[in-house]
């Protein structure tokens, strides 16, 4: 046993896992988030964070790049798996586990990883040609950094956290230097008038936190959000199955509160984020709909006496009134969340889906943050809808 | 006002101050998370610290393309740094490392740091979601950082004295916190602030990936994540020393009794930020100036007319 076995055995108590989310992958997800909270281990916030990816559900076949990339990205000793149904979740992890702890494994693999991502270069040449520019640019980095540098493609973009990263940052055009390959951000007039530099960052499709599958396209000017585009890249397979005479009404109310608890999670208010998840794991393990219910009910209650909470959520993404049949018009981020905890708690649906139409507009001028926070409190459509384009005056 | 209230340690007093912070740090980290190992209803959690480095130290470190790496290495590095320097003013007890005669000053000076290494970390890796967090740090650190200054202000007044070691003397009677209960509040506030810690944990929010930390693997990470619970620590020990009265306490010898009031002070800490939400980076700033800057600085008002009066009587 030398140090680094001992360094792996402690390591492993506590790893971090990068969950992503593909086609039909929520109930694989809630098994995962499951283990992790039972471990005592860590859901990642990005790729850079993680030991294991964990890749939940089904990947349709033009997203095996972007999952490639969101490999890339873990910075070793790492290991990566598919779960295709929450019954394989313990195994699949297990197995991660057994990959971390050999040690000469992980560090041939490392050795190997440096060694050959020069050849993974050119075996790309085929591809699109800005991902080819993209490349030429990293093995420059790489002469002037040094070794250390030479896993620096996997982050070539930096933001590509969702994993489609290449489509972001061509709009630099040829003729604009580009340290490190990257294109420098284009201009745009902001709310004032002024030019400032307009990014475009992809938001999703697999970003914690996110609805599976979304693609956000932003223009980003600083940290705001001034042109957005909404597509799936995927769609998001059917309900869970959860068998029962009760199980449609236990797959509702496993959704529902899967949607609040990832509002309250991102809004910053992980102590109810985290109870409002243990609802979701007992529903799913079969308990009393009746007990679940309750403990919403208290949640609930919990959740209108939080100022600092209701402070954060009030008045954001705002639905404006009189729009089609089904929407939640004039409702704000803190009512649906409200909204969709009484109906959880009532045993009725939610105020229903909202059309990816809705969101371009609802997001535009708002801060990365307050987009996040609007995006997790609609119930958007699961149905893959043709992309929307939305874009400033 | 006696300059020699407090003394100097000898050439290993710096050593012997880093390794008590470094031990107080790490309780913080580990009552952290036998908190959080108690609420999600599993036992023990004390350990996860350990396995927390133990899993960075074997992580290799990437870096982004075109990153800034001085400027990266030096904001990653700066908050276990500048938590350091920060203890070296501090009176643990009769004892500290540097009896600077502007040891408060010093103070806020190494908090004003604490901006530059969050926006270089940022700035440093050439990514969306990491300057993004940058920024974020910068617009709570402008709400933060005069209701601060004006809460420091507080017990220099009351003292008369920059100097740490007379400030400790000074609250021999009574303690400041006693009669300077909002400059206390505000104080513990931007030393939750200034760590990094929830309600102002924006800067490395879920919402951007993790923020300034995105991009952040192995030994990086592991230095970011040992600077926010070391400046936590430092700013538990400060507490102490401005309003706490430092050392002072029955039977126990002084340096004991700072140590012990530091380590519970952390420890509440911890447990009180785990049960707030964070905020929202562009919410802080109406509050921190509307409501905590006149509050405080009708506290510091009242200290300075109190302490008048107090000497020409």
């Amino acid at each position: 046993m030398g140090l680094r076995n001992v360094l792996a055995r402690i390591a492993v108590t506590r790893c971090h896992v990068f969950v992503a989310e593909g086609y039909a992958g929520a109930g694989s997800r809630m098994a995962v988030e499951r283990l992790l909270a039972d471990n005592g281990w860590v859901q990642a916030l990005s790729p850079g964070d993680a030991d294991i990816l964990c890749i939940c559900g089904e990947v349709p076949e033009d997203q095996t790049d972007a999952v490639e990339r969101l490999w890339d990205q873990l910075p070793g000793p790492r290991s990566r798996t598919v779960v295709t149904g929450p019954e394989h979740a313990g195994r699949a992890l297990d197995g991660c586990v057994a990959e971390l702890l050999d040690v000469d494994g992980q560090m041939r693999l490392e050795a190997e990883r440096t060694a050959t991502e020069p050849k993974e270069d050119d075996k790309q040449d085929d591809g699109d040609s800005r991902m080819n520019m993209d490349h030429e640019g990293m093995d420059h980095g790489k002469k002037d950094d040094g070794a250390e540098d030479s896993h620096a493609d996997m982050d070539h973009e930096g933001m590509d956290h969702g994993g489609m990263s290449h489509e972001g940052m061509d709009h630099g055009g040829m003729e604009m230097p580009m340290p490190g390959g990257i294109g420098l951000a284009g201009e745009g007039k902001d709310r004032d008038g002024l030019d400032l530099d307009a990014l475009k960052v992809p938001l999703g499709p697999y970003l914690p936190f996110w609805p599976a599958g979304l693609v956000l396209h932003c223009e980003l000017q600083g940290d705001i959000v001034f042109a957005a585009r909404a597509e799936y890249a995927f769609g998001r397979g059917e309900e869970l199955p959860i068998g029962g005479p009760s199980g449609t009404e236990r797959a509702a109310l496993v959704r529902q509160s899967d949607l609040v608890s990832r509002l309250l999670a991102l809004a910053g208010a992980a102590r109810e984020a985290a109870k409002v998840r243990g609802v979701r794991d007992a529903a799913l393990d079969g308990a009393a709909l009746d007990e679940c219910r309750r403990s919403l009910a208290a949640s609930g209650t919990r959740l209108r006496r939080n100022w600092l909470l209701r402070r954060t959520l009030q008045g954001i993404g705002r639905i404006p009134q009189g729009g089609a049949a089904g929407e939640p018009g004039g409702t704000d981020a803190w009512d649906r969340l409200l909204a969709l905890l009484d109906a959880t708690v009532a045993g009725t649906a939610g105020a229903g889906a909202v059309p990816l139409g809705l969101l371009p507009d609802l997001v535009r001028g708002l801060e990365l943050s307050v987009v996040r926070l609007v995006v997790a409190s609609l119930d958007l459509s699961p149905q893959p809808a043709p992309a929307v384009e939305g874009r400033a005056r | 006002m006696t300059p020699g209230a407090v003394q100097q340690l000898p050439v290993w007093g710096p050593l012997a101050a880093l390794a008590a912070l470094a031990v107080v740090a790490l309780s913080g980290a580990m009552v952290n998370d036998v908190l959080a190992a108690r609420f999600s209803g599993r036992r023990g959690g004390g350990f996860a610290p350990i396995a927390e480095a133990a899993r960075l130290l074997r992580q290799r470190r990437r870096s982004t393309v075109a990153a800034d790496e001085l400027l990266r290495r030096v904001g990653v590095a700066g908050l276990t740094v500048a938590s350091a320097l920060k203890v070296a003013v501090l009176p643990v007890g009769a004892w500290v490392v540097s009896d600077l005669a502007v040891g408060l000053v010093w103070f806020n000076a190494m908090d004003v740091l604490v901006w530059a290494f969050v926006w270089l970390a940022g700035w440093g890796q050439n990514s969306v979601f990491p300057l993004v967090g940058g920024y974020r740090f910068l617009a709570l650190a402008l709400a933060y950082e005069l209701p601060l200054m004006f809460a420091l202000t507080a017990p220099a007044v009351a003292a008369g004295s920059l100097r740490m070691g007379d400030i400790v003397a000074a609250q021999e009677g009574l303690w400041f916190v006693v009669w300077m209960p909002v400059a206390f509040v505000v104080f513990l506030a931007a030393v939750l602030a200034f760590s990094l810690q929830r309600p102002f944990t924006a800067p490395m929010a879920a919402d951007i990936a993790g923020g300034v930390t995105a991009e952040l693997s192995g030994v990086d990470r592991f230095l970011v994540l040992t600077g926010r619970y070391s400046l936590l620590s430092a700013g538990a020990g400060f507490a102490v020393a401005l309003f706490l009265g430092g050392g002072s306490g029955p039977l126990l010898p002084d340096w004991l009794w700072f140590l012990g009031k530091t380590v519970v002070l952390l420890w509440l800490l911890v447990a009180l930020r785990r049960r707030i939400p964070q905020l929202r980076p562009e919410q802080l700033m109406a509050p921190a100036w509307v409501v905590g800057l006149p509050l405080v600085l009708l506290q510091v008002l009242i200290v300075a007319v109190v302490t008048i009066n107090g000497r020409s009587s």
